[in-house]
């Protein structure tokens, strides 16, 4: 980059003051809405993130930085497109290239914008840096000699940067592909709509929505390995539906934008808008008159339904099973939550300007504006509620009804007085979808609280097994690195060499080791830091969890795991310890501020167990009682792989365990489900059969084939 | 409409021809006066196997000499590959007026030049079908660039050939197939074409010189869209809108049709050249785009190398492992999906037949139908002239079996199918060549053709008499579990290396699977653990 000057005004350099933000355009929506006289004004956007911190990776053409890479490889016509430098001054000065869907290098601008903004949104709610995570392919997995580290448990690697690629494949769809640790944005020629317009190139990495969207995969992902993985028909549909709602409230931090269509409806959240429907171009490119999904599409079709006084079935969508589809029933019930929020957050704003909601012609200049903000400030406290929630999930086979315990519980804990109703109006929303919690009355929210766990048994007869009545990791704390600094690195690494080694294999390392090269000192990176630290306690947690221990049967209950060997079933794999294998997914801190200022720190543990789980019931007996001949082949290869495992909420204050979110791995009634459901339907045989391309890709925008 | 077969059928005898991974089944019907009538259903197996010339011919010339060159009903199920091959790979036998003659024609509804919807589906099939085509023509012609691209499961296996592939039957426009010109060839040469629609009962015909008849009624295929194109299970009210989206997505496949009339990929940017200049692969080096190439790793022309940096080279700038983030061949996967799904939709168009045998029980021939078929079965009665009966009877009083689609995965249905099969006397046959599916596919366990569950389903359901096309069935280890089965070993016939005959009626002997003898409970031992 040129900068003319900078020799004679280098001495003075300090004294310029960093930017706080770096801004950048993009499309409010997709280029489409740029074309029409109604939205053009509003579809020009800036987007602000944040400048650079000193501990994080400068912004490099590609753009690249901290958490991104675009590489822009268009394999179809064999091209690379240039990198853009955002750092040039030219570009500085105007706020990055002018929206054009012409220029591939706006391209790389806006989906990066997209994506960290995403990434930002995501960090502010979760009081942590985000991380991303390569799924082992399931082939090499296999082929791959096992138990390559020697060590017990899976460590997944930790990705860097998470690769976009803008143009990586002609077709209506957009990816993120858990094995690449990739975002892959199609392009296509579209079909013109029925009034003629369109009809020329559509490219989903223009789209705000399909970006935030396949970004919320990947964040979802790098924060929870085990939800990539289909073993109810809500799991995959959680990841669609999370991403979708993600995409969503996004569309409320656009001031303009909101305080156009509240204008426009008179502040009526429940209508046909720009801000409740997903990805317009690409739904009218591919043959649909509006948006490929529509938020308030469910809402709208059970209020018409009702309307004309048909009962409602309350199992009405448990047949509705493509993960798309399913996911629009969570995305139903999260934007009802928020409509119910949103509405009476301005009921009284309507009373003082003494109108109604849905009267265009006498709303003021100064009733949009409020609007406007309540409508942001409703979407990112529902959005942060949605967020919050997934560190209450369980660590494997969520369904719909433990999300909203786990958002219930997250918020209770940290803002126990729900005095503005929040929670009582998701739980609604939920119950309306027909979301039920097994075993719960669903009578009031308390109910829907995660339990706290149970406490330890005291036994005589178990000599060293603790008094406390409790399950507590005090003693592991002091064991645990909780801060993140630059202080503990010594400590970690004398502990354990080899992940030093494997964290920081890379070029940029820390000075004050023995052993690392001097060349790759000198730059210190917190996020490295961070992830460095997360492995580190990931696997003093572990070593600490298979020490044998007198209370390990209570830690076997707690976890909902095996621990012992005696009475562990064969199916679960033994380290050369001999004791069960189990493996620790994460540790993570999470400092989170309420509202009323209080101070919510805990450590989030999953532990999970892996069990090998059969299609024929007499198959899964034989194999549990270690019955089944060597030379079965369904020994070595199981029919499916059957997880259980507990999340474990830790107050840091004191260690001990405030909630525990089970999924037990003798759970038999949950083995018969997860089998019935990888049989397919009832009335059908599994459908283990061939093998389609497209399950490789779970999380496709379209699904490329249906079922 | 009225059935009152006026000469009833002695003997009847199903041959289903053996290690084909494909159908071809023979039925013989013989009169008291010794008169034989043949119906041929199906002939074929799938594409890309060995030898699969020879196997056909083989097969052909024993058809034609069972037959003595007279086949009097030909029952074509759907246009499949594994269906239909061996009218092309034996088409100087099978094809030849002069050495073998169809009297009668059926096919299903969806075969009909004149129904309105038919026509619609047709076009519909026959675009989608060449849009794959054309896509896998049109990158085998740009194979310099794109030699390591690889086409993934099953993109041609079923399709069959496209028509400048040999075996075709002649020249046609390119991209078109040769299954369909079967088709035609075939209506031409039967004297007298019927399509059949669900809810129809009617004779096997007799004509010109009498004898018996065997009553058929029609099962399938559906002429709802829903049932057409559901191919997997599911319940409620899930509503099937996906279809606009899978013709686009056909359509999207970005073929373009040059002057010459061939199939070409628009491969060119959608971008001014200005963006890429310099910075394209070297597409006249076929696999350049999949090494590491060392030409872009420049120092002196930094664009290129930024790119070798970020792309080529196996590891990043700190040494981190990047190789696996390469994207080359990514945007080939939506062709072989679609290739899957249009494979899924012709199956559902099987036309699907029950023969009701002179003990009043049936024979169900249920061609590959999936999912929507099976389950429109039950969508109307069906009247052999003593009032309606559903499928559901049909279905109790069934006795043979022929397993849909080799014994894969979703083309029998359990709950409104095989559960309702409940004949202490049922018998499957199910043509398959487990090892040979086992190689198809990318991946292991390859296809699995029986898939285990249905095969336990169907050993459970038959107390082991399932017959297999890959193995005889005296000395199958999974049907001898369940011990000795006399007078079933008896109607059976594996002498042949070419097929096996299975009498599943035998008006004058007491032994055959059929008659009084088969009323008594089957033996049904497990063998002793």
């Amino acid at each position: 980059m040129s900068q003319p000057g900078t020799d004679t005004n280098a001495r003075f350099k300090d004294l310029i003051p960093k930017p706080s933000k770096r801004c950048l355009r993009v499309y409010a929506f997709d280029p489409q809405a740029s074309l029409e006289l109604d939205t053009a004004v509003i579809n020009d956007a800036t987007i602000e993130l944040p400048w650079e911190e000193s501990w994080e990776d400068s912004l490099e053409q590609g753009p690249v930085n901290e958490y991104i890479e675009v590489v822009d490889f268009d394999p179809v016509s064999g091209c690379f497109y240039a990198p853009v430098d955002l750092n040039d001054p030219l570009l500085l000065a105007q706020d990055g290239l002018t929206p054009s869907d012409g220029s591939p290098q706006f391209h790389q601008q806006m989906v990066f914008a997209v994506a960290m903004k995403t990434v930002r949104s995501f960090e502010r709610a979760l009081g942590r840096p985000v991380f991303w995570t390569r799924e082992a392919d399931p082939k090499t997995a296999r082929s791959r000699k096992r138990g390559k580290t020697g060590q017990d448990g899976l460590y997944r690697s930790f990705v860097r940067r998470l690769r976009i690629y803008p143009h990586a494949m002609r077709e209506p769809n957009a990816y993120y592909s858990p094995q690449k640790t990739a975002l892959l944005f199609g392009y296509f020629k579209g079909g013109p709509a029925r009034d003629g317009t369109g009809g020329g190139w559509v490219f989903t990495c223009l789209s705000q929505d399909i970006v935030a969207h396949e970004t919320a995969h990947a964040i979802l992902h790098g924060m929870w390995p085990r939800s990539v993985e289909s073993c109810n028909c809500d799991a995959l549909a959680f990841h669609e539906a999370f991403a979708d709602i993600v995409a969503l409230f996004q569309h409320f931090s656009s001031r303009s934008v909101v305080e156009h269509q509240m204008a426009r409806s008179g502040g009526a959240m429940r209508a046909v808008s720009l801000l409740t429907g997903l990805a317009q171009q690409f739904g009218r490119a591919t043959g649909r008159e509006g948006p490929l999904r529509f938020a308030l599409e469910m809402v709208r079709r059970e209020e018409e339904q009702l309307k004309g006084e048909t009962p409602l079935a309350p199992d009405r969508n448990a047949g509705i099973i493509e993960p798309h589809k399913r996911g629009q029933i969570l995305v139903a019930a999260v934007f009802d939550a928020f409509v119910t929020i949103f509405e009476r957050r301005t009921a009284d704003l309507f009373r003082i300007a003494r109108t109604r909601r849905g009267d265009t012609e006498k709303i003021s200049a100064g009733l949009v504006k409020r609007l406007a903000i309540e409508a942001d400030k409703a979407a990112g406290q529902v959005l942060r509620m949605c967020i919050r929630g997934l560190d209450y999930l369980p660590p494997v086979d969520v369904t719909f009804g433990e999300y909203l315990r786990a958002v219930v519980t997250a918020d209770t804990d940290l803002v126990p007085d729900d005095s503005n109703h929040y929670r009582t109006a998701f739980a609604e929303a939920f119950r309306k979808r027909g979301i039920t919690v097994a075993g719960q009355s669903f009578s009031s929210t308390e109910s829907l609280l995660w339990d706290a766990p149970e406490p330890f048994s005291v036994s005589p007869d178990r000599p060293g097994a603790k008094d406390s009545v409790d399950a507590s990791f005090s003693d592991l704390l002091g064991r645990l690195q909780l801060n993140v600094t630059f202080a503990g690195v010594e400590r970690m690494a004398a502990k354990y060499p080899e992940l030093y080694a494997e964290s920081f294999s890379g070029a940029k390392a820390y000075s004050g080791v023995k052993g690392i090269d001097e060349d790759r000192v000198g730059h210190r990176n917190l996020r490295d830091m961070s992830m460095l630290i997360v492995r580190f306690n990931q696997r003093v947690m572990h070593d600490w969890l298979v020490e044998p221990d007198p209370n390990d049967p209570d830690w076997e209950k707690l976890l909902g795991v095996h621990l012992l060997d005696a009475t562990a079933p064969q199916t679960i794999n033994r380290s050369p310890s001999g004791r069960p294998k189990v493996e620790v997914h994460s540790v993570r801190i999470s400092r989170r501020q309420g509202p009323d200022g209080q101070m919510l720190q805990q450590l989030v543990v999953q532990v999970t167990q892996t069990r090998r789980a059969y299609f024929r019931a007499e198959d899964q007996a034989q194999a549990d009682a270690g019955r089944m001949p060597g030379d079965d082949p369904l020994r070595k290869d199981p029919d499916f792989k059957f997880r259980g495992g507990a999340t474990l909420l830790v107050d840091l204050h004191d260690g001990r365990v405030r909630r525990v979110i089970r999924k037990n791995i003798r759970d038999e009634r949950r083995l018969a489900r997860q089998r019935a459901f990888l049989l397919g339907d009832p009335d059908a045989f599994s459908f283990a059969g061939r093998v389609d391309p497209a399950e490789h890709e779970p999380f496709a925008f379209m699904h490329r084939s249906v079922r | 409409m009225s059935i009152a077969a006026k000469i009833v059928a002695e003997k009847i005898v199903v041959r289903m021809y053996r290690n084909l991974l494909g159908d071809c089944f023979l039925i013989r019907i013989t009169d008291a006066d010794g008169t034989h009538r043949h119906v041929l259903i199906d002939c074929g197996l799938l594409q890309g196997l060995k030898n699969a010339k020879d196997r056909m011919i083989a097969v052909a010339e024993d058809i034609v000499a069972t037959c003595e060159g007279v086949i009097d009903l030909l029952v074509i199920t759907h246009e499949h590959w594994d269906h239909i091959s061996g009218f092309a790979q034996a088409k100087d036998i099978l094809l030849n007026p002069d050495r073998i003659t169809y009297r009668n024609l059926w096919m299903a509804w969806t075969e009909d030049p004149e129904n309105k919807d038919a026509i619609g589906l047709r076009t519909a099939f026959e675009q989608r079908k060449s849009a794959v085509a054309r896509f896998a023509l049109a990158l085998g012609a740009s194979a310099t660039r794109r030699t390591s691209a690889t086409l993934v499961d099953g993109l041609d296996g079923f399709i069959g050939p496209f028509d400048d592939a040999d075996g075709a039957l002649g020249i046609a426009p390119s991209g078109r197939l040769t299954g369909r010109r079967i088709l035609e060839e075939l209506k031409q040469q039967a004297r007298n074409v019927r399509y059949l629609k669900p809810g129809m009962v009617l004779d096997t015909p007799t004509e010109p010189d009498g004898g018996a008849a065997l009553p058929a009624a029609v099962l399938g295929p559906p002429v709802a869209e829903s049932r057409l194109f559901k191919d997997m299970p599911s319940r409620g009210d899930d509503k099937e809108t996906y279809l606009d989206e899978q013709f686009l997505a056909y359509s999207l496949l970005a073929v373009d049709e040059t002057q010459d009339g061939l199939a070409q990929i628009d491969f060119t940017s959608p971008f001014p050249q200005r963006y890429w200049d310099g910075l394209q692969v070297d597409l006249g080096d076929g696999d350049t785009a999949r090494r590491n190439d060392p030409r872009w790793d420049d120092p002196t022309d930094p664009p290129r190398k930024w790119f070798y940096d970020h792309y080529f080279a196996t590891s990043d700038d700190e040494q981190r492992d990047q190789s696996f983030r390469r994207i080359d061949g990514e945007w080939l996967h939506t062709a072989s999906s679609l290739a899957l799904k249009l494979d899924s939709d012709t199956n559902n168009t099987s036309l699907v037949l029950a023969f009701r045998l002179p003990d009043d029980n049936f024979m169900l021939f249920a061609a590959d139908a999936q999912v929507g078929n099976w389950l429109s079965w039950h969508d109307q009665p069906y009247d052999f002239g003593s009032g309606p009966i559903t499928a559901e009877a049909i279905l109790n009083r069934t006795r043979l079996y022929k397993v849909g689609h080799h014994g894969s995965h979703n083309a029998t249905l359990r709950g409104k199918g095989v559960m309702m099969m409940t004949r202490h006397d049922l018998v499957a046959m199910v043509s398959t060549v487990e090892d040979e599916a086992r190689e198809q596919g990318k991946s292991p366990p390859g296809w699995l053709m029986p898939n285990p569950d249905v095969k336990a389903a169907l050993l459970e359901r038959c107390g082991g008499r399932l017959i297999r096309g890959d193995r005889r069935w005296d000395g199958d280890a999974d049907a001898a579990a369940f011990g000795l089965q006399p007078d079933f070993a008896l109607a059976l016939d594996e002498a042949s290396p070419l097929y096996v005959d299975y009498t599943i009626y035998d008006a004058t002997a007491a032994t055959a699977g059929g008659g009084a003898a088969a009323r008594k409970k089957p033996v049904r031992k497990r063998k002793a653990a």
